[in-house]
């Protein structure tokens, strides 16, 4: 019986050893002091949040949104609690040519963070297709401008100082599994982690690194909004992981940009929905793999469990509904 | 020795687990009948979409075809009568317009099975590729979508409720909608897209007894593919291979029976099906066979995945630093014959 359990941690201990040998690419750290920072949508809700946390850490700051209103007020707040003065870039990114002007003007970037996102839940049946389009441009859309944009820059950046950099791309816990409600915006929040994928392997020879953040529901003005339109089956679903506060949510992604994490949860259910959607993602650390392997098993087991539920609370609903 | 015992003991887990799970596994398991109801199949004119419609015609459903050219919409039909002798209906229209889609499928038939086949794919590198490119696959693939499934469900809702027959939306992704490799980022996106699409999808329409399949093939001897060969980056070949790869029928053959059994994901060979597993995240599973598949052996493709990326990563070092090392021997050579002048 003994000798089971002790054939069994020996095997546990070769995985460990194996992962260690063959976890790709490479652990590295970004610094953030002294370094260009840009935030996406750092005006307000998550962005700013970023924002307000790398210039407390001594970063140079740019934040990027459309309303210079509210860009004006970003940066005032900024500037008040850490005494950094950030510059502002007013330009939408659903247009790569004011993308690209605004890059051009603010120059090379160290940690681009495309934070921008909106999200408008509704059954696809009754969404439009503006809106559709609205959320594929914003969220999919507008960071392959970003992305674009600043590459070029950034790979002479890091040529020259011989720093890692990174691309931070901001997508949700709705990029992780699709639920009711989020056709549209989970296409696009899937979307970005194939984009990311694909990107880590384009620029890991340019010393640039890819980190994908996936937040729960977020107190945000956003989450304000989105909430008033929220169907009813959506509420019931998302219930399912609890919320949390911006800087909350900013502490966890600028640690992860700063470990160079390919996947970075905000909170308890994120990261068991990492395991469990952690497909063929790469990932630096071998100690997250380990966990990875020997958990996904049971995150599996889990993720059926909350399929089951959430299709039983749908059936549920529309029961309800049919019975009125 | 207790041995008997022993592997019952064992076993038990096991077969608890299988219990547990034949119990909770949502949707139910559902069967999809081809025979006389209408299929559409977009990007139905060639390819895998064409072998697609020959399938369902020569299984007795009535087929539709959708694709811009109408020439080749023509040769496609063609192509089915001779093969089945089944007349198949064409609709010409570009799935990136709404509108046009909208009237294509105003004018058929209500929809039973609707196979969101049509894809463009172009690898690049993102830095090299031009923004119009990435609009193009996003377009066509994601958007392009929406565009079909909008126009179709209100019928298709419709239809079903009439019927009383079950309903299917099934969409061709990719095993590069399965993990994004160097030179499909845009590519990628847009498959990757089309899973959260389906997730979300399957939570709205299940009460209306339609059934989403996403189908995952591998590189597919078409037309389609003959062009992207020729603008494969040299890295994008070591990872994904340079040759062709399944034969368009047999992923025809492999989807149709997929979406009959209204499975949510659609593997095509061996593997598309260790990929499916390591990937399968929070999909939804209806077998519970397949849901003691995955949980079985979820943890083990992971390790895999790993292995994988790490073949990649070294081969991508690889690459660079032997066009380092060949790049600096030219210059030496250019310099050497510059000196010997």
């Amino acid at each position: 019986m003994a000798s089971f359990f002790f054939l069994f941690l020996l095997l546990l201990l070769v995985l460990l050893l194996l992962l260690a040998a063959i976890v790709r690419p490479r652990p590295v750290r970004i610094p953030l002091k002294g370094r260009h920072v840009l935030v996406s949508g750092g005006s307000s809700g998550i962005g700013f949040a970023l924002a307000r946390r790398a210039a407390a850490e001594g970063a140079r700051v740019s934040i990027l949104a459309r309303d210079p209103d509210r860009l004006r007020d970003a940066c005032d707040a900024i500037r008040r609690d850490t005494g950094v003065d950030a510059a502002a870039l007013a330009a939408d990114v659903r247009d790569p040519a004011a993308v690209a002007r605004a890059l051009e003007a603010v120059g090379p970037v160290d940690v681009l963070v495309c934070n921008q996102g909106v999200f408008v839940p509704q059954e696809l049946e009754r969404q439009s297709l503006e809106e559709v389009r609205f959320m594929v441009e914003v969220n999919l859309m507008g960071t392959f401008h970003l992305i674009k944009a600043a590459l070029p820059a950034m790979k002479q950046r890091g040529k020259e100082t011989g720093l890692p950099a990174s691309i931070a791309v901001m997508s949700s816990q709705a990029g992780q599994v699709g639920v009711y409600g989020y056709t549209a915006y989970s296409a696009t929040k899937f979307g970005l982690r194939g984009l990311a994928e694909a990107l880590q392997h384009e620029v890991i020879m340019d010393n640039i690194h890819v980190t994908l953040i996936f937040p729960p529901d977020t107190d945000t003005p956003g989450l304000a909004q989105e909430l008033k339109r929220r169907p009813e089956i959506t509420s019931v679903i998302a219930a399912s992981s609890g919320g949390m506060k911006a800087d909350d949510v900013a502490q966890k992604a600028l640690n992860g940009i700063k470990s160079a994490q390919f996947v970075v949860p905000c909170n308890f259910e994120g990261t068991m929905l990492s395991i469990a959607t952690a497909g063929l993602s790469p990932q630096r650390s071998y100690l997250m793999a380990f966990s990875e392997v020997l958990g996904a098993s049971l995150m599996r087991f889990i993720g059926l469990c909350f399929q089951w539920n959430w299709f039983s609370a749908i059936e549920k609903c529309h029961a309800n509904k049919k019975r009125k | 020795m207790a041995s008997p015992f022993f592997l019952f003991l064992l076993l038990l887990p096991f077969a608890i687990l299988l219990l547990v799970l034949a119990a909770i596994v949502r949707p139910r398991p559902v069967r999809i009948p081809l025979k006389g109801r209408h299929v559409l199949v977009t990007g139905g004119s060639s390819g895998i979409g064409l072998a697609l419609a020959l399938r369902a015609a020569a299984e007795g459903a009535r087929v539709s075809i959708l694709a811009r050219d109408p020439s080749r919409l023509q040769d496609a039909r063609d192509a089915i009568r001779l093969a089945t002798g089944v007349d198949v209906a064409i609709l010409a229209a570009d799935v990136r317009d709404p509108e046009a889609v909208a009237r294509a499928l105003g004018a058929a038939d209500p929809v039973d099975v609707l196979v969101c086949n049509h894809g463009v794919f172009l690898p690049q590198e993102l830095e090299r590729q031009s923004l119009e490119d990435v609009r193009f696959m996003v377009e066509v693939n994601l958007m392009g979508t929406f565009h079909l499934i909008k126009a179709a469900l209100p019928a298709m809702k419709q239809r079903a409720k009439e019927s009383g027959l079950p309903g299917s939306v099934a969409i061709m992704s990719s095993q590069a909608g399965q993990v994004g490799v160097y030179g499909y980022a845009a590519y990628s996106a847009s498959k990757f897209g089309l899973r959260g699409l389906a997730e979300a999808l399957q939570h709205e329409v299940i009460a209306d007894n339609i059934h989403i399949t996403l189908v995952f093939p591998p590189d597919t001897d078409t037309p389609g593919l003959a062009e992207e060969h020729k603008r494969r980056p040299e890295i994008t070949k070591l990872i994904a291979g340079s040759q062709g790869g399944m034969k368009a029928d047999d992923v025809a053959k492999k989807a149709l029976n997929g979406i009959k059994s209204g499975q949510f994901v659609v593997a095509c060979n061996f593997e598309g099906y260790l990929l499916y597993v390591a990937t399968v995240g929070l999909s939804p599973q209806r077998s519970c066979l397949m849901a003691f598949v995955e949980i079985l052996g979820v943890g083990f493709m992971r390790f895999v995945g790993l292995c994988y990326q790490w073949s990649w990563f070294t081969s991508i070092e690889k690459w660079h630093a032997k066009t380092k090392s060949d790049l600096l021997r030219e210059r030496l050579l250019t310099i050497s014959t510059q000196c010997v002048a």
